[in-house]
């Protein structure tokens, strides 16, 4: 069967993967840490760009019963989202210790995976591209020499492995129960009455097994070490971009078979109250930076987890407000440890005295992750999903939701105290690079804190 | 227009306390000043809303930059602007610290926020607002245990306004309209059992009160002033202008509930002041007794009781902040807030001791002065509704609370004297000046305030009981 | 005219708004400005009693459908009973910046003064319950600032505490009375609740309840106990509480509302039970005390419940007529009293003696008031007690029977501790250790002026010109009046018995403590009362604390014992990791295999 390729919507994802074969080649005639990341920054600009200007709701690879590859906003949107953040974490990279060549390459590969998943119409483009995503973190997290860096990479790698046989497990009973693949038929298909058990723990079993990506409890345990043990910049794209990945793979699914049976929706709101509580409870008492980062984005994976239960668009929208936010914080740790680890939290006393700036960048992030003003963008935020749950009648699930930010409230303003605390330590330097990247995604924040409609009616909520 | 200018002004001075030294200090107070006058500015004797300005911002949340203003909010918005720039011009002399005086002005531009929105999601946002600078007030110029404080004040509250958003997005969902302009009035008890929640830990209601007297005896004077004079009444003026009017079927199953915790409050306020040992703690307590009156009033939901409320909330703010400003110097001089170790005020410094019973007596309730009136139609309301227990209890809670401020008296200002304390400064006293002179005012001329607050409260009760 | 109503609390009430701004120790302007304040309000008054009663409305607040209105409304009553206060407020004024002629707080002083001569006033002539509170009210709170003047009393400040509290509970009721019938009524308006036709119950609630306060306010038993123990006060503020303030309130109220009060029974019978039950208290209580001051005071607390024993058996105007003349005689005894204890630096009865030669003013005016006190012809208390006596015999039922028996036996009582006091100060021989001498001119001359009223008041109802202006017919003597001067003969000959040598009191024998320390009312109020309330006070302090607060806490700590357990849990190792996936992953399996094909 011959077919025609649609090209002009596969242009981002071709313009990524061409990313990361010129820096590849490019570090193999110059070997210099500028020319990589800026190549590959500029590559994904060059995404982001396509991204924008592909003409949208057009679809290839189609067979009768579906399309493997559909082009829509929502593909647009994450795709745009995937090439900003690669591009900002690229740029925060800047005094990073690492083969610049390698790292440029290996983010670039991961962005391309990212981008094909927004618009993967089929179990399988989804699989590929989440691995695709995946795969290259694996080497990243390893790059930061030291015992900590490889424990975390052999973690992540692992329970990576357990959740993707799951996962796969759970793909195969849905295509032996459904017949099918695509997302489209699985949505309109209804597998005879005594596979639906199968059907279902087919679902069951595919939502767990893509849980993993965005942390999910009980597949959590690796994201501290590893978060704690990766480069920062990594971590960055870690909690941001590889999450989103999950998060869209997982909303592509739940579109699909979400209304097979309630007990599957059960289980996405088991999964969410665990990830968050955990998340939250698991932050409290954390005394390094990172790893209360990790924690914290466990919890609010655990919002997404809820929202998707009811709402898709309130999901994605969540997590865009929420990987602004994230990328910031990460952006300021990043500029206030100058190339060392996320160090402890005690490390930031006084740094509202060193470096006022940074400080109020990492308020802002804080409090946006916590749903309070000034981070209005996380407000927003929270009032999405609990808007969504009300509306869909899950509203006890909301107010788990709000107890939990709560509970989550007690951590942030513990690290944001910190920062307006005594010290005499003298201030660091930090390179324009990162002070760009920073105020960019700084800007970001703030401006859609006060415009969230963009974000809102960019994923179709 | 004027609605925006009176948000953005103190937003521009927030930013304007970034200027180094003297100069941004000064700036902001300057916007304080300015936004104090706008606030007055606004008075006018229509009907309806004397102000509006209506424009979308985020449709799909329902959110719409909607502000108004009319009897029932202006004055808490002229109450909130003249605490504040008093708080400004105290701070100046006091605490010369820009930081401080950018999140007072931060503070403001939330508090008046609430004050003016008339949109249910916008209302919720700038309730959220407060949370932090207040966060930021106690955790950075508070006493020794400041930091336990401000985290059980953020977290009880977060929790409070975590409730009332879960309030209201049931009202946008049941009734399909976040407009408090005109509310649709047909959302159900449990969403009015949100927003009551959400509101009552705020006023606070006991027994939601405990994060109060923690935050009052760390918080810095200011940080009391403003979380006593203004913050508190965020949960009242919600019930009034929100629970109430989206929910009034609600409002009335859960009113004697209501009632009943608000006398409970007035009781048990009572009675932990009557064995509190220090002197911050005490006022804190005494303020969840005085709040219990005013819910007591709005409990009623009759014009009577609205009207008690409204003025009750106006007194306890000047009252409890001229109280927090009189404590705040006196431990200032003395170091001490513990009731044992004062006393003897009136030959220490009986200026101060002149005004710390006139304050305590107004805090009393004493006729004449501006808190007697809210708690007397208090009781005379909850009669009116045939409340004849809760009428009863709340008028003993009003001897309990002259028992427990004449104890304090007793202990401050009687006695021997060991020290010899300066007297008030010049800026003190104008900071306290304005407050004592509305405290008379208010308590001779309460039609100041009835006379502002009547019209709205009688369309807004004949709304609700349509 | 309406202006002159205006006057009379405003005029004080200017005075004290100027004096509180005066500096503390400036004494001069201080007494000038209070005086003048009382002497505008004495003309206002005297202007009003002349002329026509006048009334006036200024609405003052809307709360719903209830107004307040700032309204005035000066009957013939109200006007005496003002000139009265006036009079009084003018010598105390007077008297007191030479009484404290070495105070540092004196502005203070004075316009608190001012401030409680303006409540009282307010009181008198308000036309709407809430002004009438609010008069009411202050004067509670000016009477504690003014008996807590004295700092070198230690027991001041828990005197004037007791004062306020005492009043203050009383006042519970009141609020609650003045609730019962506006919520009824509709109307705070004094003359429409007045017209109103209330059901009897609501009515028997509504008196009771305005009761409370009433005895509170006059002393009566069981509110009495702040009284005596106000004496702590400077003595001027005493002459000032007890003539014509505060005590004089209560009567005066519920003469005011006496149309309800007279409609119900219940509130009659309380009414005239209290009023047996303190008259022969406050009597027995004056006849074993040892403090000059103390006397009086008991002496007061025993003539309230002549008052208000006239109003139980129906008759306002005896009751007015009683606290009129009253107010001119006490004032004058506390004055007297005060010129004493000035001369003697002591209050004990135990160091006066022999005074009558030493101090010829004092000497004569305080035997005028004492015969007043007494009840002797011709001077004024003589014909206003006969009145109530006569009333009460004239009345039907149990009530005035009561009174009637009561009221003779106080009598006696009264005649007894009067010629006590007066034997044990002013004759025998000096026993105290001072150089004792007639005050200065400004003190003596407010003695002189009382003196006037309290020798000749009651000739204006022989005038027959005051039963009208009260309202009722005051002369009416008989032979009741014969059986009254009887036995307050008795008893001022039997404590005439040896008293040069010795205090006529230790005859009481076994009584005498039980009468010094007033029926130990103090410890029985205090064990019932105020020490279950403070430690009712003190367990609700600990439970909030550990119940309400724990809760909270507890939350708190809660979490961040979970949250070391979530840490705990996840401790670093891969292999942990991986069974905790696999295991979570399978538990879910199963749970959702189970309930589906359970389904």
């Amino acid at each position: 069967m011959i077919q025609s390729i649609d090209h002009a919507i596969l242009l981002p994802a071709y313009l990524a993967a061409g990313t990361a074969v010129l820096v590849f080649v490019a570090d193999l005639v110059t070997p210099r840490r500028a020319v990589s990341l800026s190549l590959g920054v500029l590559g994904a600009l060059a995404v982001i760009v396509a991204a924008v200007r592909a003409p949208q709701g057009r679809r290839t690879f189609c067979l009768p019963e579906g399309c493997s590859y559909v082009y829509d906003k929502q593909a647009a949107v994450v795709a745009v989202a995937f090439a900003a953040l690669t591009a900002i974490v690229l740029v925060l990279s800047a005094t990073t210790r690492a083969e610049p060549g390698e790292y440029s390459f290996l983010l670039a590969c991961s962005m391309t995976g990212g981008v094909v998943l927004g618009a993967a119409g089929d179990l399988i483009t989804l699989i590929v591209g989440l691995e695709t995503l995946t795969l290259p973190l694996y080497a990243l997290v390893a790059l930061r020499r030291g015992i900590r860096s490889a424990e975390g990479a052999l973690s992540l790698f692992v329970v990576s492995v357990i959740a993707t046989a799951v996962a796969l497990f759970g793909a195969a009973l849905v295509y032996a129960t459904f017949g099918g693949v695509h997302l489209d038929q699985l949505a309109k298909a209804t597998p005879t009455a005594q596979l639906v058990p199968v059907a279902t723990l087919g679902a069951v079993l595919l939502i767990a097994g893509l849980a993993f990506k965005v942390a999910a409890v009980p597949l959590h345990g690796w994201a501290p070490a590893t978060y704690d043990g990766a480069p920062l910049p990594v971590t960055a794209y870690l909690s941001t971009a590889s999450k989103l990945g999950g998060v869209i793979a997982l909303l592509l699914v739940s579109g699909a078979l979400l209304d097979v049976r309630p007990t599957t929706r059960a289980v996405l709101a088991v999964l969410a109250v665990a990830t968050m509580t955990v998340g939250n409870l698991g932050a409290l008492r954390q005394t390094r930076m990172v790893r209360l980062l990790a924690w914290s984005s466990i919890a609010q994976a655990g919002y997404v987890l809820a929202a998707l239960v009811v709402s898709g668009p309130a999901a994605v929208a969540y997590t865009l407000f929420f990987v602004i936010m994230e990328i910031v914080a990460f952006g300021v740790v990043i500029a206030a440890r100058n190339d060392g680890d996320g160090g402890r939290i005690a490390d930031y006393r006084g740094l509202a005295r060193r470096s006022p700036w940074l400080a109020g960048a990492l308020v802002l992030a804080l409090a946006g992750l916590a749903g309070l003003p000034p981070g209005f963008a996380g407000l927003f935020a929270k009032f999405t999903v609990v808007q969504a749950l009300v509306d869909g009648h899950w509203t006890w699930l909301a107010v788990i939701v709000v107890l939990n930010a709560v509970l989550a409230l007690a951590y942030y303003v513990r690290v944001g105290a910190t920062l307006f605390a005594d010290s005499d330590e003298a201030p660091t330097p930090i390179r324009w690079p990162i002070t760009a990247a920073l105020a960019i995604a700084t800007a970001l924040a703030l401006v859609v804190g006060f415009l969230p409609q963009w974000v809102l009616s960019a994923v179709g909520y | 227009m004027i609605l925006i200018a009176l948000l953005a002004l103190p937003a521009l001075g927030a930013l304007l306390a970034f200027l180094p030294g003297r100069t941004g200090r000064l700036a902001a107070t300057c916007a304080a000043g300015l936004t104090f006058g706008l606030s007055l500015r606004l008075y006018s004797t229509d009907s309806g809303y004397w102000y509006e300005f209506d424009r979308a911002w985020v449709p799909a949340l329902h959110l719409r930059f909607h502000l108004g203003i009319d009897g029932i909010s202006w004055p808490l918005v002229v109450l909130t602007t003249l605490l504040t720039l008093l708080c400004c011009l105290y701070s100046l002399w006091k605490t010369p610290d820009n930081r401080l005086i950018g999140l007072l002005l931060a503070l403001q531009v939330g508090l008046l926020g609430v004050f003016v929105a008339l949109d249910l999601v916008l209302f919720f946002v700038a309730f959220e607002v407060v949370l932090l600078p207040m966060f930021a007030i106690i955790a950075g110029w508070g006493g020794p245990k400041r930091r336990h404080a401000a985290r059980k004040f953020v977290l009880y509250t977060l929790l409070g306004s975590m409730l009332l958003l879960i309030g209201v997005v049931l009202v946008i969902n049941q009734t399909g309209t976040a407009d408090l302009a005109r509310p649709a009035g047909t959302a159900s008890l449990a969403a009015f059992v949100f927003l009551a929640l959400g509101f009552a830990v705020k006023a606070p209601l006991w027994p939601l009160h405990s994060w109060l007297p923690d935050a009052h005896s760390e918080a810095p004077t200011v940080g009391s002033v403003l979380l006593a004079g203004v913050l508190l009444k965020l949960g009242t003026y919600g019930l009034i202008r929100v629970a109430i009017p989206v929910a009034p079927d609600g409002a009335r199953e859960a009113a004697p509930v209501l009632a009943a915790l608000a006398v409970g409050a007035i009781l048990i306020g009572g009675l932990i002041c009557l064995a509190q040992k220090e002197l911050k703690r005490l006022i804190a307590y005494s303020s969840v007794g005085h709040m219990g009156f005013v819910l007591l009033g709005i409990a009623t939901m009759t014009a009577t009781g609205l009207q008690a409320a409204l003025i009750g909330n106006l007194a306890h703010g000047l009252i409890t902040g001229l109280l927090f400003f009189l404590v705040g110097a006196l431990k200032d001089r003395t170091h001490t807030g513990e009731l044992s170790e004062l006393g003897g005020l009136r030959e220490s410094s009986p200026q101060l001791a002149g005004l710390l019973g006139f304050a305590a007596l107004a805090s009393l309730g004493l006729p004449g002065l501006a808190g007697f009136w809210g708690e007397a139609f208090a009781v005379i309301a909850a009669a009116q509704r045939g409340w004849w227990l809760a009428a009863v209890l709340a008028a003993v809670g009003g001897a309990l609370a002259a028992a427990y401020l004449l104890r304090l008296l007793r202990k401050v200002t009687h006695g021997p004297s060991t020290l010899k304390l300066t007297g008030p400064a010049g800026y003190e006293l104008a900071a306290w000046a304005p407050l004592v002179v509305l405290t008379v005012a208010v308590g001779l001329a309460p039609l100041l305030v009835t006379g502002v607050t009547g019209p709205a409260v009688d369309a807004l009760v004949e709304a609700f009981t349509k | 005219m309406t202006g002159l109503a205006w006057l009379l609390p405003g005029a004080p009430l200017l005075a004290a708004l100027i004096g509180f701004f005066l500096p503390a120790p400036a004494r001069r302007p201080a007494a000038l400005i209070g005086s003048a304040g009382a002497l505008v309000a004495l003309g206002a008054a005297i202007a009003l009693l002349v002329g026509d009663p006048v009334a006036g409305h200024v609405r003052l607040a809307s709360f719903g459908a209830l107004d307040v209105t700032l309204g005035v409304s000066v009957s013939p009553v109200a006007a005496l009973v003002a000139v009265a206060v006036g009079v009084v407020a003018l010598c105390v004024q007077v008297y007191s910046a030479a009484y404290l002629h070495s105070d540092r707080n004196y502005a203070p002083y004075a316009a608190q003064i001012s401030l409680f001569t303006a409540a009282m006033l307010t009181v008198v002539v308000a036309d709407d319950l809430l002004i009438l509170l609010i008069g009411w009210e202050v004067m509670g709170a000016c009477s504690y600032l003014l008996i807590a003047h004295d700092r070198s009393l230690p027991e001041a400040p828990a005197a004037a505490v007791k004062a306020f509290l005492v009043t203050r509970v009383g006042d519970v009721g009141f609020l609650l009375g003045i609730a019962v019938l506006a919520v009824n009524a509709e109307t705070l308006d004094i003359g429409k609740v007045l017209a109103y036709d209330y059901s009897t119950g609501t009515l028997t609630a509504a008196t009771l309840l305005l009761l409370a306060g009433v005895f509170g306010k006059s002393a009566q038993f069981p509110l009495h106990s702040w009284l005596p123990d106000a004496m702590a006060g400077p003595t001027p503020i005493s002459a000032l509480i007890h003539a014509a303030t505060m005590v004089a309130a209560g009567v005066y109220v519920v003469a005011r509302l006496y149309p309800l009060f007279g409609a119900s029974d219940a509130a009659m019978a309380v009414l005239a039970v209290a009023a047996a039950i303190t008259m022969l208290w406050g009597a027995c209580c004056a006849m074993a005390a040892t403090d000059i001051k103390k006397v009086l005071a008991w002496s007061t607390v025993s003539q309230l419940g002549y008052m208000t024993g006239a109003l139980a058996v129906g008759s306002p105007p005896a009751a007015l007529f009683h606290l009129l003349s009253h107010a001119g005689f006490k004032a004058l005894l506390f004055l007297c009293a005060g010129a004493v204890i000035h001369a003697i630096g002591s209050n004990a009865i135990e160091d006066a003696g022999g005074l009558r030669k030493r101090m010829p003013v004092t000497f004569w005016t305080m035997t005028v008031g004492l015969a007043a006190l007494v009840g002797i012809p011709p001077v004024s208390g003589f014909w206003s007690k006969e009145n109530v006596l006569v009333q009460a015999e004239h009345a039907h039922g149990w009530q005035g029977r009561l009174i009637l028996i009561a009221g003779l036996v106080t009598v006696m009582l009264t005649a007894w501790y009067s010629t006590r006091l007066w034997l044990r100060t002013f004759f025998g021989h000096y026993r105290g250790t001072a150089k004792p001498h007639d005050p200065p001119a400004l003190m003596r001359l407010p003695l002189l002026v009382l003196a006037v009223p309290a020798a000749l008041f009651g000739l204006l109802a022989l005038g027959g010109w005051l039963g009208p202006k009260l309202g009722g017919d005051l002369l009416d003597l008989n032979s009741m009046t014969l059986v009254a001067l009887f036995l307050a003969g008795i008893g001022a000959v039997a404590a005439s018995a040896g008293a040069s040598h010795t205090d006529p009191a230790r005859y009481l024998g076994p009584l005498r403590p039980l009468f010094a320390n007033a029926f130990y009312f103090d410890t029985v109020q205090d064990l019932v009362v105020v020490r279950p309330v403070k430690a009712l006070a003190r367990v609700t302090g600990f439970l909030d604390a550990t119940v309400v607060d724990g809760a909270v806490e507890g939350v708190g700590t809660g979490s961040r014992w979970f949250g070391g357990l979530v840490n705990r849990l996840n401790a670093p190792g891969l292999p942990r990791y991986a069974t905790a996936a696999l295991a979570g992953v399978l538990l879910i399996a199963v749970a959702a295999l189970a309930t589906e094909v359970l389904r």
